[in-house]
């Protein structure tokens, strides 16, 4: 493999060497995601991935011998920013969870037989991976959830709906946490499985969101089976490794969502230049507004990068940076419908391909309608997913402020 | 989860000299200006010097923005910006803002050397305050008479009036900003031919004054006509001051409030158990966590120029202000009837808040001046 960087590397050589690697790779006249259309991106995104395989910046942070680069937590950080500046992905959209979940949970929990047979899997793009956490009945409270499993032989049975699986039709495997003690208390019961999604006992079905895509599964088990072993870390103790994926955000959003958010930002003022918006008292203070808290989600992402970098565990500190940037794009799309203005009545041109986990549009991408359309509907769902605003809160009040249950 | 973490330390963006220094201006002022002090003051007939004079002759609050040939340690633009944090978080109204935020930045940035030297050592040692009377009258309805200065020959006299001139009442040196033929000009009263009336304040911690000027003898300082760039010039430090002062101000709101909400009972359990109550105090504590970040980054940006301080300094202001007054008022909500009262202090920070939003450019005159840059081109 031909791994670019290593742990020793200094920081200011490892800028130079990652910007070599995107100026080799990409076209002279690259400017984002965005200017290609969506069957270009998707052949884009394919092609992007085995190179970033390839050269070891899919995992970065994985050690060498699984596969990544082994780099270090300022390398990791920097190369998350450095791909950020470009318009270029980190990988395809269910790498969050086959890499930055699964196998990141693997390398922490993972028998050492796991990590050698799922890692390199998930690296060659063999397995794709879903989340299956989520339940109709168990959304804020996952701890409530009631999919069982019960050994049978040398495998589990497993019957129960998991919900608001993205990517589920795209994936071969789904990470599944389930009920294996109902009688223990709801934390001590839970154990989390590796299933193989293609078997008779497993069935995905797309749920159309408000956006008219179907990006999010309901996801049936009904008797479906996988190995005995195929469990992360032990039985009945999956709880904590279900919550190991809370630390796994590592300063790369801190230091790439600023990033994304201003090319956002940029794109919705040269609108308001464009359509006459910027020369309405009312629309240049509203602008002016949501330029304020850009920038505050830039200094929270420059704070929250010293704390990190200098070494202090991810803490709920975290729950403030997804609780401002969530409110923060609501508000922002709602901006951009008003400076739309009556063009938001009608979805034209490019819409977004949905690459970043309903977050901005892609890099580049033209100021279109539908990008903002699609992007303003898809916005609602930051503040629900991965924890929701009002439990954001309740987390702020009782981890980092101590107020009483 | 990794290899051996620290607990969360208090504020990751400053060194340890900066984290010392903070501390020593915490503690001294726990000391000197509690509840009590900050109550004495408001009925005191003249301000207090005492506490002043230690701040800065033993903290050195007002060298800091004094270069050395002056008396002062020069040059600690961050360091200032934690002076002010602390001052507000103490609800301090001394002459921090008048004396050092507007004065000693305006004389330092005039040129004026001969100016620097006979004014600012007494500044920097905390022997002497001083105050400035802009033209910035907004749309103020009872708008006065701009002060107008003429020419003497061998000097000027200053006629006209200014209002809201903080600390105007008892400040050792004022200066005013008035028109001449040249333009707008700053002057140094000489003493004579001035009328000082005290104002009843909207933030009774912050004196301010009205000012009347009849022929008063007068100093020009720097050029003639050169107000409007040194004005200019300030502006971002006494934006980023007021910002700091609602900075330290909301992390004393929030921390009182949180600690309340833990203690106070009803239907048989604390109140801050309560959702309604725990979310409010946690948007607080987000509003605090933007509002600090960002008064941080614009103390690095100070040092090293690396933004446009202009945009920066507005953004970090309104923000800051805004931030602190919704803080006080829930201050004074959660607190329920107590916070009504006032014996309770959330009626300072309520006060000192909505003043901060309004001194040195409202929030809507802010924005607008952001929309100008960010709307530009």
């Amino acid at each position: 493999m031909n791994t670019v960087a290593g742990p020793s590397t200094d920081v200011g050589d490892f800028r130079a060497r990652v910007r070599a690697f995107l100026d080799s790779e990409l076209p002279d006249d690259w400017a984002g995601v965005g200017k290609l259309d969506h069957a270009e991106a998707r052949e884009f995104a394919q092609r992007w991935r085995a190179s970033l395989a390839e050269h070891g910046f899919l995992a970065a942070s994985w050690p060498v011998e699984y596969g990544g680069a082994g780099l270090t937590d300022a390398e990791r950080v920097l190369l998350a920013e450095e791909f950020a500046r470009v318009g270029v992905p980190t990988g395809i959209m269910n790498d969050i969870f086959s890499i930055v979940m699964i196998g990141n949970t693997l390398l922490h929990w993972g028998t050492e037989e796991q990590k050698k047979h799922f890692l390199p899997r998930i690296l060659s793009g063999q397995d794709v991976w879903c989340q299956g956490y989520s339940e109709p009945d168990s959304g804020s409270d996952l701890a409530s959830l009631s999919t069982r499993a019960v050994l049978d032989g040398d495998e589990w049975v497993i019957n129960g709906q998991k919900i608001w699986t993205s990517g589920g039709h795209l994936a071969d495997w789904i990470f599944v946490l389930v009920r294996t003690n109902s009688e223990a208390p709801a934390h001590r019961g839970i154990t989390m499985l590796l299933v193989p999604i293609e078997q008779d006992g497993v069935d995905v079905r797309p749920i159309k969101n408000i956006a008219g895509e179907s990006e999010f599964n309901e996801v049936y088990f009904t008797d479906a089976r996988c190995p005995k072993e195929n469990v992360v870390g032990e039985v009945d103790k999956g709880w904590p490794v279900a919550m190991t994926l809370l630390g796994f955000e590592r300063g790369e959003s801190a230091a790439t969502l600023p990033i994304m958010f201003r090319a956002e930002l940029d794109r919705l003022l040269d609108l308001a230049r464009e359509n006459g918006a910027a020369a309405e008292p009312v629309m240049r203070d509203a602008l002016a507004d949501i330029y304020i808290d850009n920038e505050v989600m830039r200094f929270l992402g420059r704070d929250s990068l010293a704390r990190f970098l200098a070494g202090h565990a991810p803490g709920p500190d975290a729950a403030i940076s997804k609780l401002f940037w969530s409110e923060y794009h609501e508000k922002a799309t709602e901006l951009a419908l008003d400076v739309l203005e009556r063009e938001s009545l009608v979805a034209e041109g490019r819409r977004p391909t949905n690459t970043t986990l309903f977050q901005t549009d892609d890099v580049g991408a033209p100021n279109t309608s539908a990008s903002w359309i699609t992007t303003a509907l898809n916005s609602r769902s930051g503040t629900i997913y991965a924890g929701t605003s009002e439990i954001q809160k309740t987390i702020i009040g009782e981890k980092l402020l101590g107020l009483p249950k | 989860m990794t290899t051996a973490q620290k607990a969360a330390p208090m504020d990751p963006l400053l060194d340890d000299d900066q984290l010392s220094y903070q501390r020593s201006l915490r503690a001294f002022l726990d000391v000197t200006w509690g509840d009590a002090q900050v109550r004495a003051d408001l009925d005191a007939p003249s301000p207090d010097r005492d506490t002043w004079r230690r701040l800065a002759a033993d903290l050195g609050v007002a060298g800091l923005s004094i270069p050395e040939q002056y008396g002062g340690s020069g040059g600690a633009p961050a360091e200032a910006l934690l002076v002010a944090e602390e001052l507000g978080r103490a609800i301090y109204g001394g002459p921090y803002l008048s004396t050092v935020v507007l004065v000693a930045n305006a004389i330092v940035l005039s040129g004026d050397e001969a100016m620097a030297a006979e004014l600012l050592p007494g500044i920097a040692s905390g022997d002497k305050t001083a105050a400035l009377a802009t033209i910035d009258v907004g749309r103020d309805r009872y708008a006065a008479l701009v002060p107008e200065a003429t020419s003497t020959g061998d000097g000027w006299v200053v006629s006209g009036e200014a209002r809201r001139v903080i600390d105007g009442a008892d400040a050792d040196h004022v200066i005013v900003e008035a028109t001449t033929p040249a333009g707008r000009s700053l002057f140094l009263l000489a003493g004579t031919g001035v009328e000082r009336t005290a104002s009843e304040t909207l933030d009774p911690t912050r004196r301010m004054a009205t000012l009347v000027l009849n022929e008063a003898p007068a100093r020009l300082i720097g050029r003639n006509g050169q107000a409007g760039e040194i004005l200019a010039a300030i502006k971002p430090l006494v934006a980023l001051a007021l910002a700091a002062e609602a900075v330290g101000g909301a992390d004393r709101a929030t921390r009182d409030t949180v600690e309340y909400a833990k203690v106070r009972h009803q239907f048989g359990k604390p109140i801050g158990s309560f959702q309604a109550v725990k979310h409010r105090c946690a948007d607080m504590q987000v509003r605090l966590a933007g509002a600090r970040a960002g008064l941080r980054h614009a103390g690095s940006v100070l040092v090293d120029g690396s933004e446009d301080i202009d945009l920066l300094a507005s953004v970090v202001k309104v923000y800051a202000t805004k931030s602190y007054f919704r803080t006080a008022a829930d201050m004074i909500q959660l607190h329920g009837g107590i916070g009504f009262t006032w014996e309770h202090p959330a009626h300072f920070h309520f006060k000192r808040a909505k003043s901060l939003e309004i001194l040195g450019g409202t929030h809507v005159e802010l924005r607008a001046a952001i929309a100008d840059v960010v709307l530009a081109g």
